[in-house]
């Protein structure tokens, strides 16, 4: 009993020198800074857009390239909203199973796409994406089509508490994917894209753990999607199937550094803000941005700014799944 | 443990390999040979499961391996090595060597397990005090001595090393090679060996396999081989001289 206190104690006091824990503390403590409700509104975006792309990240680092992530969201927001608007779903219940239907669509665009590799894969969920939303605008008796549907807010519209609730979402989904990437699941992934023959070679199953991947990266999406519609009470095709929904997670990963789990995080961090406050100068100066940026990162930055402050800081490129190394 | 019969593979209009039968018993130290096209990579690729053979039959400890999956061939305890290495790129190489472990090794083991194992295997080839660099910073000889290391984490009982030679200087031959003798000797793998490099591969191996235009046209100890006829005629005769 004691040595179990013990042992708590221990696993505390190393948690709070984590990383992600201080990060999260200071996420927590934000809304105390941004007293503006638009500045909070716009940490909330940050917020679904961390998870989207370190939900993204997860795909890509089994070697599968995904140009269609809003359909995950989209779905996820049209599950709870559905579910609200016909069968009167508290919201807050609604969402677990946004994460439910997103992740049958994974499992479903999974199987579709196994035989597909690379550029074909990525145009394959794109295509996948673009046919949903052509679904909802098709079925306007149910999904109220190309006008959208009007749903009441949740918490009446308190941003604050909509930002702990999407903070939770958020911690939720990045202690998840944190322990992926610890876990032996994650060093198959990597393995696949490292060399799929290999792996099989090695007694690996690819199409499982393919699968496997695409589950993990769509089921954080669907349930920020569940929280969107009701965050800004109201849902349409073209807002939550919006292909910047799918190509945003790209550009972050790719500026803060792919294939790690921190640089989808940074991406979010630097460029939601700079497309929501260039929005207000000039409406579509964003994809501007997002052009010049990834030019430059593909250029200078290949490996996006983690590689540089990891060479800045001397790390070692290689660090060992289990994070620390272990003793010989 | 081995049993190739009779296997036919085709790739569109040739003939890759025209009715393969030969046998391995536990503990062989097996050389196949043959001039290139011969088939040899083709015949590895069939028993570790990467192509289906449109004919013959592949019994390994006595189950038809025709038609598994290649993650499957490898749990049942055939490890491979590839022509032109293979390291994972990405990972450390202990993490090669883990993720083999876990995946394919016989014993159900966790990650912290398999950390030590793999260790354990990486210290057995000496490259221990590397295990937390990636093999970009590896020498060819390393990453094929990486690869085998990786091979051998699922504990196989038969290896398929496809020229493990091809590339390397004479005094690196001389360490590999004496790497795979070990192999056999000290943890018991039977090895079939693809190789060109045939004074390495003479001397080492207990029975060799000739395959000529996807047909096996001699088979024996090194020696007979060595003075067939059909043998001589198909390339040794040339490429022995040079050796």
């Amino acid at each position: 009993m004691i040595y179990a206190l013990r042992e708590l104690r221990s696993k505390f006091k190393s948690g709070i020198k984590n990383p992600l824990f201080i990060f999260v503390i200071l996420l927590a403590l934000l809304p105390l800074a941004l007293q503006e409700p638009y500045l909070l509104y716009v940490a909330t975006l940050v917020l679904i857009y961390i998870v989207i792309a370190v939900s993204w990240n997860i795909l890509a680092e089994s070697g599968q390239f995904s140009l269609g992530h809003a359909a995950f969201f989209g779905i996820g927001a049209y599950t709870s909203t559905l579910l609200y608007k016909y069968f009167l779903v508290n919201p807050l219940l609604g969402m677990p199973f946004s994460a439910l239907t997103s992740c049958a669509l994974a499992l479903l665009m999974g199987v579709i796409c196994l035989p597909l590799r690379e550029f074909y894969l990525a145009i394959a969920t794109l295509a996948l994406s673009e046919v949903l939303r052509t679904i909802v605008i098709m079925l306007p008796e149910i999904t109220g089509g190309a006008v959208g549907l009007g749903i009441p807010p949740l918490f009446g519209g308190n941003r604050v508490l909509n930002y702990y609730l999407m903070l939770a979402i958020a911690v939720i989904a990045l202690s998840t994917l944190y322990a992926v990437r610890r876990s032996k699941l994650y060093l198959a992934l990597v393995t696949l894209r490292c060399d799929e023959v290999v792996a099989s070679s090695i007694g690996i199953n690819p199409v499982k753990y393919r699968l496997y991947a695409f589950l993990l990266s769509a089921l954080f999406p669907g349930l920020c999607g569940g929280f969107f519609s009701f965050y800004v009470g109201f849902i349409d095709p073209f807002s939550v199937f919006n292909i910047e929904i799918s190509i945003a997670p790209q550009i972050m990963s790719v500026l803060g550094g792919i294939y790690t789990f921190w640089g989808p995080i940074i991406g979010a961090l630097i460029i939601e803000p700079v497309k929501e406050f260039l929005r207000i100068s000039m409406p579509t100066g964003y994809l501007v941005v997002y052009g010049i940026i990834m030019i430059l990162c593909i250029r200078f930055l290949p490996r996006g700014i983690m590689e540089a402050l990891k060479a800045y800081t001397g790390m070692s490129e290689a660090v060992p799944v289990g994070g620390r190394k272990c003793s010989r | 443990m081995l049993e190739v019969k009779d296997v036919y593979k085709r790739f569109g209009g040739l003939e890759a390999l025209k009715g393969v039968s030969f046998c391995v018993n536990k503990g062989e130290l097996i050389g196949l040979i043959g001039p290139n096209g011969a088939g040899k990579t083709t015949l590895f690729n069939v028993i570790s499961g990467i192509l289906k053979p449109e004919k013959g039959i592949i019994k390994f400890k006595g189950i038809d391996i025709v038609g598994l999956k290649p993650y499957e061939i490898a749990r049942l305890g055939i490890g491979r090595t590839f022509q032109l290495s293979r390291p994972l790129m990405d990972m450390t190489l202990l993490d090669n060597v883990v993720v083999a472990c876990i995946y394919g090794g016989r014993k159900r083991v966790g990650l912290k397990e398999a950390r030590s194992i793999a260790l354990e295997k990486l210290r057995l080839v000496g490259l221990a005090d590397k295990a937390h660099l990636t093999p970009k910073s590896l020498t060819l000889l390393e990453r094929k001595i990486l690869e085998i290391s990786r091979a051998l984490a699922l504990d196989p009982e038969l290896l398929l090393l496809d020229e493990p030679l091809s590339g390397l200087s004479p005094r690196e031959i001389d360490m590999h090679v004496s790497l795979i003798k070990r192999i056999r000797e000290d943890l018991g793998v039977t090895v079939i060996w693809i190789e060109h490099v045939m004074r390495a591969i003479m001397g080492a191996v207990d029975r060799v396999i000739v395959l000529h235009q996807g047909a096996k046209i001699a088979e024996g100890s090194p020696r007979e081989v060595a003075k067939d006829s059909n043998v001589i005629k198909a390339y040794l005769g040339e490429e022995y001289a040079k050796g």
